[in-house]
């Protein structure tokens, strides 16, 4: 973990405020703030998955379908009852965190690697049901025309006051997951990821929080659902499968597992990668799933975390590598003295 | 009586861990739990710590029926534990570590959380003294931004008793607390435990260093096979042909 003295982290937080304030003006190119307001969304998604994994060391890799039932919730309600944007956004980001909630009563008694499962197959579950519930999702089609915001009077439709939009947003919940970890509620969820049994004698009812992980998680995750809706204004299923699930774990795993700052690093380099390197587009899953593989053997913990994602038990494999040989060498130059 | 066990039963199988071990523990003693390893000690903690459920039987806390209770219930009526393999939270501070242990006195929830109200900075500003006062009186304050994964192998045991206080216990069950400790350690270790004694705590104690648990214990219950072969005080158990038996065998006529 990266550690600043608090005088150089105030002007350091001051600093990037000012620059992300300025940044529409920066680029100048219409075409850039959006892949800036595209950065903020996802920086929601992998704070709130972070918020999962990071925290309280459960997985799930159904966050792309969350990030779905966020989007169509608030892109259907405001489209058959044409109630604003101010209205369905937060009852999008509400009905998500609810089924968040029984996807949760149901699957978190479940060990690691079943957890794993039901998730993903509840995000495969979801998009099928997009794809097929014709009379309300329009299937396969997806959904057009999904209006703009606008308050009092101000439009959000140029890209520049959406970017805002998202902007205050996003600081919003880094903010508030912030102040969640740093208070009693998120030293129980680090505690139930360092060690359950411990967690539980020490007072925390581990399922309640997990639980209550789980919903707070899919609340901001359905909100970055309702906000890229009316940003982008046409949705359709295949935006939300199991490879947005993939792509936001990978920025937490990138960013790195357990810290503020982590998934926003990570959100911020894959969202830029792909503009960096245009020609390689074709192979974006491969890169992705190379930069996964390769944070899981050189730095588990990612770039800014605080514990690795996949940490066994006892000691890394390599460290255990390293260990056997320095036995074995032992062991060789006892032989030899015996000899 | 503050704590009375009543016929506990707990099999693994065919495996008799816990056979039918009553014992009472009086409020302000020491009680120590001896016996060979394998004896049902660590799984009758876990068995009134809740951890793992008793088959039958009854745990009484003063007079109220608590063996079918959740850990967390199970910790807020007063009742705290160490464990014999130690579990820190490894990746957390010392002091956030102790303030964990805290967690049963405090109400601040979500909202509280976010919104940093009245309630919630009362709140963090007692748990975060308390938790100093806790560490200084293990010895642990230098440390306390460490993470408990650093701390050396004494550093973490006092590490988890300090935790263990964190929720102000009544009772405080100490599994092995003094393994792995050299002579000078345990002679610390005896003096913190009278302090804790002073204090009013009692102490429910599994220990292999029987010159410990002579020194400390006001009374002593042997298991072996998971049954209760003995019980009385420090004289009394070391005369105790079971005891001997159960440790050194049977002599040979």
């Amino acid at each position: 973990m990266i550690s600043i003295s608090r005088k150089y982290r105030l002007v350091l937080q001051l600093c990037v405020g000012l620059l992300l304030i300025a940044l529409p003006y920066l680029l100048g190119n219409q075409y850039f703030v959006r892949i800036a307001t595209m950065i903020g969304i996802y920086v929601v998604l992998a704070s709130s998955l972070n918020l999962i994994i990071g925290f309280t060391g459960m997985y799930s890799l159904g966050h792309g379908a969350f990030y779905g039932i966020g989007a169509y919730a608030s892109a259907i309600l405001s489209l058959s009852l044409h109630w604003p944007f101010w209205v369905t956004m937060p009852l999008a980001g509400l009905f998500t965190a609810m089924v968040g909630a029984f996807l949760g009563l149901a699957t978190l008694r479940l060990r690691q690697t079943f957890l794993v499962f039901g998730t993903l197959a509840f995000g495969e579950i979801v998009r099928i049901l997009i794809m097929n519930w014709n009379s309300l999702t329009r299937g396969p089609m997806g959904i057009p025309g999904i209006p703009v915001p606008s308050l009092f009077g101000f439009s959000f439709k140029n890209f520049s006051n959406y970017y805002y939009l998202v902007l205050v947003f996003a600081a919003l919940v880094v903010f508030l997951i912030a102040r969640l970890y740093r208070s009693r509620v998120g030293r129980a969820w680090v505690a139930i990821r360092e060690d359950e049994v411990a967690a539980s004698t020490m007072g925390v009812p581990v399922f309640g929080y997990k639980v209550l992980a789980f919903t707070i998680s899919c609340l901001f995750t359905g909100l970055a659902g309702a906000f890229y809706g009316h940003f982008v204004r046409y949705i359709s299923a295949d935006q939300f499968g199991m490879n947005e699930s993939f792509l936001i774990l990978t920025m937490v795993a990138l960013g790195g597992t357990g810290s503020i700052i982590g998934p926003v690093i990570g959100a911020v380099i894959l969202m830029l990668i792909p503009e960096l390197f245009r020609f390689l587009a074709q192979y974006r899953s491969v890169l992705y799933g190379a930069i996964l593989i390769l944070v899981i053997v050189v730095k588990p913990e990612g770039l800014a975390g605080v514990k690795g994602l996949f940490v066994p038990p006892s000691g890394t494999a390599r460290f255990h590598f390293r260990k056997q040989k320095i036995d074995s060498a032992a062991e060789g130059q006892a032989g030899g003295g015996a000899a | 009586m503050i704590l009375e066990i009543r016929d506990l039963e707990k099999r693994f199988g065919g495996l008799v861990a816990v056979n039918k071990v009553s014992l009472s523990v009086a409020e302000g003693t020491t009680h120590a739990i001896i016996g060979p390893n394998g004896a049902g000690k660590t799984t009758l903690f876990n068995n009134i710590s809740s951890i793992i459920p008793a088959d039958s039987g009854q745990v009484v806390w003063r007079g109220e029926r608590i063996e079918r209770l959740p850990p967390q219930k199970v910790s807020a009526k007063g009742i705290s534990r160490t464990f014999q393999n130690i579990r820190l939270f490894g990746y957390m501070s010392v002091f956030d570590n102790v303030l964990t242990g805290t967690h049963n006195q405090y109400k601040s929830f979500v909202w509280a959380a976010v919104s940093h109200n009245a309630r919630y900075r009362r709140e963090d500003k007692e748990g975060r003294a308390f938790v100093m006062d806790i560490l200084e009186k293990v010895g642990l304050v230098d440390k306390r931004e460490e993470y408990a994964r650093n701390l050396s192998y004494g550093e973490q045991r006092k590490l988890e008793i300090a935790r263990a206080l964190a929720a102000r216990p009544q009772l405080l069950l100490l599994d092995e607390p003094a393994a792995g400790m050299n002579t000078a350690e345990t002679e610390e270790f005896d003096r913190f435990i009278r302090e804790l004694r002073r204090e009013g705590l009692t102490l429910l104690l599994i220990e292999h260093d029987m010159k410990l648990v002579m020194s400390l214990a006001d009374k002593i219950t042997v298991l072996d096979y998971g049954s209760k072969i003995a019980e009385g005080t420090a004289a009394e158990i070391q005369n105790d042909e079971r005891v001997i038996e159960a440790y050194l065998g049977k002599r040979r006529v």
